[in-house]
């Protein structure tokens, strides 16, 4: 269970990196569309995915005590 | 030393991490832009629209029109090939700087002079045409993007720019060469009918239906709109990003069967600055078009004239997935 927590830790975490980078470089070009795109859309349906879980075992493990 | 260790592990993680999001870049930027969108098979057809009165490469008498049968003394509208003929030789004649035929006539001028304060240098290509099919399109292979040369010469163009880059985006219109391959609408699109007249319609105002009623025969979804109404426009507030001085490709629109390619070279110091969309729309309101439109531009942007380069690309230019050229007609 732990080690299956920390691997939706880590996706989560590297999610949030591309979607981040993917936000600022879309600033700087919009017409790569580097977010309307459906590749960056389903790593968005699963960001949120692994960010629920994330916060859920995090409420999980501090209401645990 | 527990919590060292811990220390250690924990920043061990965070490599762990950097790499998987470096490795995860790298797989998007394969699916995003590098490899090749693959274009449905071979469109659907859109029957051009016939307009007897405006359509001047109808040449065809066998059928008498209901114009003709009211007043057989009105002046019929003269053909492309009658209107330019002054442009058009006999014979294939071809110089550095010119390509004339029966069929089209391409004239391209190097101009280099101070614009806004910098060195700017582009390349004008005055093209007059006798029928629309010399006015076409192409994709990159199946195999992955190309340079424009590469398309260009495969193609047997005289003179070809580099296109919309209708790959990189999903959500954009592509019609080619009479053929509609994909709904859509990102930006500000440019109509080229199958009668000649070209139109940029703005966007969210693109109706596909509409315009495949209408003979539509290419289509660019890239922009901004140049010109109004072949006045020059200063507000591009909504391409800012694009709006600074870069090298630059676009289409001009004069009258049905003459229009000018134009390839503004850019970021090279002391040869050309390139230009930003103001000087680029002011650019179109002197040579006189009605419409003008921007396309790919950057280091996209490459004109090549009779196999060869015409411009002095940026960073010897990119791949590209389509091209805009002029050809003979297709027999």
């Amino acid at each position: 269970m732990k080690l299956f927590f920390r691997i939706l830790a880590d996706i989560t975490l590297i999610l949030a990196a591309m979607i981040l980078t993917f936000w600022i470089i879309n600033l700087f070009n919009p017409f790569m569309e580097f977010l309307d795109n459906e590749i960056t859309h389903g790593l968005l349906l699963l960001f949120s995915i692994t960010s629920a879980g994330t916060a859920l075992a995090l409420l999980w493990q501090l209401t645990k005590k | 030393m527990k919590r060292s260790k811990r220390h250690l592990t924990f920043a061990g993680h965070l490599m762990v991490d950097l790499l998987l999001f470096a490795a995860a870049l790298l797989i998007f930027a394969y699916f995003h832009h590098v490899r090749p969108q693959p274009i449905p098979d071979e469109g659907i057809f859109i029957p051009p629209v016939i307009d007897t009165e405006t359509d001047s490469t109808n040449t065809d008498t066998d059928f008498p029109t209901d114009t003709e049968n009211k007043d057989s003394s009105e002046e019929k509208e003269p053909t492309w090939a009658e209107k330019f003929s002054e442009k058009f030789s006999e014979t294939v004649r071809k110089t550095e700087t010119s390509y004339q035929s029966p069929n089209c006539a391409i004239f391209v001028e190097k101009h280099s002079e101070s614009i806004g304060g910098s060195e700017v240098t582009y390349y004008v290509a005055d093209i007059y045409i006798t029928d629309i099919s010399c006015f076409r399109t192409a994709f990159s292979s199946s195999s992955g993007y190309e340079p424009v040369l590469n398309i260009a010469e495969r193609n047997n163009a005289i003179v070809a720019i580099s296109g919309d880059y209708y790959a990189i985006h999903r959500t954009t219109s592509v019609i080619r060469n009479g053929r509609l391959y994909r709904e859509g609408n990102k930006g500000d699109v440019c109509v080229l009918y199958s009668n000649g007249e070209m139109d940029v319609i703005a966007k969210n105002s693109f109706d596909t239906a509409q315009v495949v009623a209408a003979g539509a025969y290419q289509t660019w979804d890239f922009g901004p709109n140049l010109l109004n109404n072949g006045q020059a426009i200063n507000d591009f507030s909504d391409y800012s990003s694009i709006s600074g001085r870069n090298p630059r490709t676009a289409i001009g629109y004069y009258e049905p069967g003459h229009y000018c390619f134009v390839l503004v070279d850019g970021r090279q110091s002391g040869y050309s600055s390139g230009l930003t969309l103001s000087q680029m729309s002011s650019l179109f309101e002197e040579l006189g078009c009605k419409e003008a439109y921007n396309l790919d531009g950057g280091q996209s942007a490459v004109m090549t004239f009779q196999g060869k380069w015409a411009n002095q690309p940026y960073k010897n230019g990119r791949n590209v997935s389509d091209i805009i050229y002029i050809g003979e007609p297709e027999s």
